[in-house]
């Protein structure tokens, strides 16, 4: 249990910076994530927290006290390793017991944390097995009860869960939260999955080339993106131009959309005139019978999805629309409908790339 | 494939193992030999041979000293291919591949051409003809063995299991004793006896710095055959031959024969 | 991982030591050796000359010893690569139940030393010694060959010496091939020899090459074989070095000729991999 603090965090392999001035505080017993397409830095950051590589420059502080002068073995962070690293001569029992015995715990009480540690990952029985006499699964879970039974200040988790099954991935996402929040500890978790993050995370950092786009909760993340990289990156997202005609209220506005004019929200002092991108998930949106309030579209394919018809529609400003409908009506390519979107949802965020 | 076709393939195959091992086997049963000189089939079968070999006091006093000198390079070279393994895995990138081309420059480079130059420069620093220069003619020659079997047992340890570690409390050097050394163990077993069976059958090294009056085994062989031909060297041979099915043995239980070659 | 710099230092300095003082120096001592002049009553005089040089490039005897032991190492080469290939493509897909026996069979011979295996070869071809036994029985012959003292059996005895040193990289090569590569190449219609020609000869180039410089250089400068089988009547360099050295005790010219061997290996050994790089170049990309 212990907060963290990462201020100006830069470091470079050659000529290349990979991460370029990270700022990040996070709270004590907070599950923190770093999420973010391959490259862009998470494992470094990562890395350099735990002290296995040393930045170039800012500095890293737990609990207000600078660890950059600590080797890795001093700094008292439990560490899970995409790969497991679980020791290949060393059974279970001997791997979930590594840490308490470098930490010269005495025989009785180490033996009873490798059991509680095991209980609490709800592995039975193997304690005497080999790492390689286990499943992938089992593996993973030997390797959260290592990270956690020396009772880490912090829990460094590096895509835990990227070498696993569909199946497997989400069991293990519940167990990991479970652990994290009966022990209380501070967690930082790296994974490019949005779904995983936003189901664990307290809050979410999303990552490009290094550097922090934007630090929120998952609900922030999603639904008030600050650019369409962030959008992009969290969810199917639909992206439309969009320039303000007047402000309606408290950060809410009044644009014009392929002809249309529809109410949306936005950050705070917005002048008219101004283009931005406006975010619509696909759950926000809805199709009426032409004429209808909203944005005239041609409905250009359908396709049953189950539990739901995707619909890709065209405004007149050839912008390509997705959404999903319920599957009552019956609906024929070509014909024209009304897109409504609704203004609590619909968001005005800056112009900018995709990820 | 085609039946045929097949079959040729296997005899062809068939062939050129037979072509592989034929000295070894005719080595070996010729040493067993109960007649007085060497011809095929053996006459009768005896230990008569092994009996002499080891009743022959210049062959008994060549087989010490070569054994004496297999084993102080194999755990001379264990030790110092060990750390050079260590070394070569935490140089920086651009620096490994020409420390690993020095390290096993003895192999890649005739053995004549090491012993000469060892021959002038033992001589120019007074060393000539001694026994540490011998010595360590054949360190410098087993060491490459060593530190490839080393280096590639370390090379299976992925370095996440030391940083695992570390984060787990571990400082390096208890994290060698814990992790590491249990998982190069084989390799060093395998180096260390590469070492010592290229050390007891070395000849052009010890052919050039010979101590004066001392003979390895090899050496004895050698000079025996240049005067006689008989089944006696055959034993001194299979001597030989013995040691490296045993090492074959060996490595295939401690680290399989796939990969350590 | 981080560690003190001070700490690999010293882990790297005694094998550092070691191999400069035992084999760098060495070297160096060698070249300079082969600058010296000769002297009455000790190994080599005090002046600097190049008529050691001179003498090995200029007379035609060794001149000519050195021609005939690079034909002699591109003979030997050439066919170790001929026996070598099929075992090494057996033993690359044996199964795992066999693959001790085989792995042994190549590597026992390799942990034998040369001088055992000579000695095999000598009974082998004595006139009591079971080839000649074979050949009588057979009817071939009347009466037992003389074999011993003539090229082909140096040769074939080195042949037998280095076929391990052949084997064993190719077969890393070959091992290192996806093996769906094979599936991929008969599914676009490749019969077993174009798959064999197209696929799988160009992916083990690399080890054809680690093997065929290796045991190019180890052939030029094989000393026992040719002494103990050839006798005085096959004469490779190695033996001229030696005789220069310890029966003629004439360091500074012997040394002259073992740089002269070292220098020609040198430019062969460069010829060979500068002929192979475009080859190697490609296989790169896929390895
Ligand atoms: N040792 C290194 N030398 C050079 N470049 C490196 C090194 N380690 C990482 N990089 C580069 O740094 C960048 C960031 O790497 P990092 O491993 O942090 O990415 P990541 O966000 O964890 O990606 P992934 O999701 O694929 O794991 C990458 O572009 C990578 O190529
Ligand atoms: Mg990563």
């Amino acid at each position: 249990m212990a907060h963290l603090e990462i201020a100006g965090l830069r470091k470079s392999h050659g000529a290349v910076q990979v991460i370029a001035g990270v700022d990040l505080a996070v709270a004590s017993g907070e599950f923190f994530t770093l999420l973010g397409p391959s490259g862009c830095g998470k494992t470094t950051t990562l890395r350099c927290i735990a002290g296995f590589i040393a930045p170039n420059d800012g500095d890293i502080r737990v609990d207000g006290a600078s660890v950059l002068n600590a080797p890795p073995e001093k700094r008292g962070f439990g560490v899970v390793f995409q790969n497991y690293a679980l020791f290949p001569h060393l059974t279970v029992a001997e791997n979930v017991g590594y840490g308490l015995k470098t930490r010269r715990v005495p025989w009785e009480e180490a033996r009873r944390r490798v059991g509680e540690a095991l209980a609490m990952v709800q592995l039975f029985g193997l304690k005497d097995r080999l790492p390689r006499e286990l499943s992938g699964g089992q593996q993973q879970r030997v390797a959260l009860a290592r990270a956690i039974v020396i009772r880490p200040r912090l829990l460094l988790l590096d895509e835990p869960l990227a070498n696993l099954d569909a199946k497997l991935r989400h069991e293990l996402r519940w167990l990991i939260r479970d652990v994290q929040r009966a022990q209380g500890t501070t967690a930082i978790y790296v994974t490019h999955d949005h779904a995983e993050a936003m189901a664990l995370s307290d809050r979410i950092a999303v990552m490009r080339n290094g550097q922090i786009a934007q630090v929120g909760t998952p609900r922030e993340i999603y639904q008030r993106p600050l650019e369409r990289y962030v959008a992009s990156f969290t969810g199917e997202t639909n992206t439309l131009e969009a320039r303000v005609v007047a402000e309606a209220g408290p950060g809410r506005y009044r644009v014009a959309v392929a002809g249309s004019e529809l109410e949306a929200t936005g950050p705070a002092g917005l002048t008219p005139g101004t283009v931005r991108h406006l975010l619509a998930r696909p759950e926000s949106l809805s199709l009426a019978p032409e004429g209808a309030a909203g944005v005239s579209v041609r409905l250009d394919a359908v396709v049953y999805v189950g539990a739901a018809l995707r619909c890709e529609v065209v405004t007149a400003c050839k912008q390509r629309v997705v959404l999903q409908v319920p599957v009552q009506r019956a609906y024929t390519p070509g014909e024209t409908l009304s897109l409504a979107i609704d203004p609590a949802q619909a968001w005005l965020m800056a112009p900018g790339e995709a990820a | 494939m085609k039946r045929p076709l097949r079959y040729l393939s296997g005899a062809v195959l068939a062939l050129l193992y037979a072509f592989l091992l034929m000295p070894l086997v005719v080595v070996a049963l010729a040493s067993f030999s109960g007649g007085e000189v060497l011809r095929f089939p053996p006459e009768g079968f005896s230990f008569k041979w092994y009996a002499r070999f080891f009743a022959n006091e210049s062959f008994l006093s060549a087989l010490m000293l070569s054994l004496r000198l297999a084993l102080v390079s194999a755990v001379t070279v264990s030790v110092l291919a060990t750390m050079a393994a260590l070394f070569y895995r935490r140089l920086p990138y651009r620096w490994r591949e020409p420390f690993r081309i020095l390290v096993i420059m003895p192999l890649l480079l005739p053995e004549i051409l090491t012993a000469i130059g060892l021959l002038f420069f033992l001589y120019r620093v007074g060393l000539g003809s001694s026994a540490f220069g011998l010595q360590i003619g054949h360190i410098v020659v087993t060491l490459p063995f060593a530190f490839l079997s080393v280096a590639a047992a370390l090379q299976q340890i992925d370095s996440s299991l030391e940083e695992a570690s570390a984060s787990l409390g571990a400082g390096t050097f208890e994290t060698f004793r814990r992790i590491v050394w249990p998982l190069i163990r084989p390799g060093i077993f395998t180096g260390a006896l590469f070492a010592f069976i290229v050390s007891f059958d070395m000849f052009t090294m010890s052919f050039l710095l010979k101590p004066i009056g001392g003979n390895t085994l090899p050496l004895a062989v050698f000079d025996y055959l240049k005067y006689d031909f008989d089944p006696m060297a055959a034993a001194a041979a299979t001597l030989s031959v013995g040691f490296a099915l045993l090492v074959v043995l060996l490595v295939e239980k401690t680290v399989g024969l796939r990969r350590a070659f | 991982m981080r560690s003190s710099p001070w700490r690999t230092a010293l882990i790297g300095a005694p094998v550092l030591a070691l191999l400069f003082v035992f084999l760098v120096l060495p070297y160096g001592e060698m070249v300079v050796m082969s600058f010296r002049t000769p002297a009455n009553g000790a190994p080599y005089g005090d002046a600097w000359t190049l008529a050691n040089y001179g003498r090995a490039f200029g007379d035609p005897f060794y001149l000519g010893v050195l021609l005939r032991t690079l034909g002699i190492g591109a003979l030997i080469t050439s066919l170790t690569l001929l026996l070598s290939y099929p075992i090494a493509m057996h033993l690359a897909r044996v199964s795992d139940r066999w693959h001790v026996f085989f792995y042994a069979c190549v590597v026992s011979p390799l942990l034998v030393g040369v001088l055992v295996r000579n000695f095999g070869w000598m009974i082998v071809v004595s006139f009591q010694g079971p080839l000649n036994q074979v050949l009588l029985a057979l009817g071939l012959i009347n009466q037992p060959l003389r074999l011993l003292f003539n090229l082909p059996i140096v040769v074939v005895a080195l042949v037998h010496v280095f076929v391990p040193f052949m084997v064993l990289p190719i077969t890393n090569a070959l091992r290192n091939i996806d093996p769906s590569l094979y599936d991929a190449s008969a599914s676009l219609g490749a019969k077993g020899y174009e798959t064999f020609w197209r696929v799988t000869l160009p992916l083990s180039v690399p080890g054809v090459l680690a093997g065929v410089v290796l045991v190019f250089v180890l052939a030029i400068s094989a000393f026992v074989t040719p002494v103990l089988l050839g006798g005085q009547n096959i004469v490779m360099m190695s033996s001229i070095v030696i005789q220069q050295l310890i029966g003629v005790f004439a360091w500074p010219f012997g040394a002259a000729l073992a740089m002269a061997l070292s220098i020609m290996t040198i430019i062969a050994v460069s010829l060979l991999t500068l002929i192979m790089r475009p080859l190697m170049r490609r296989t790169a990309r896929w390895s």
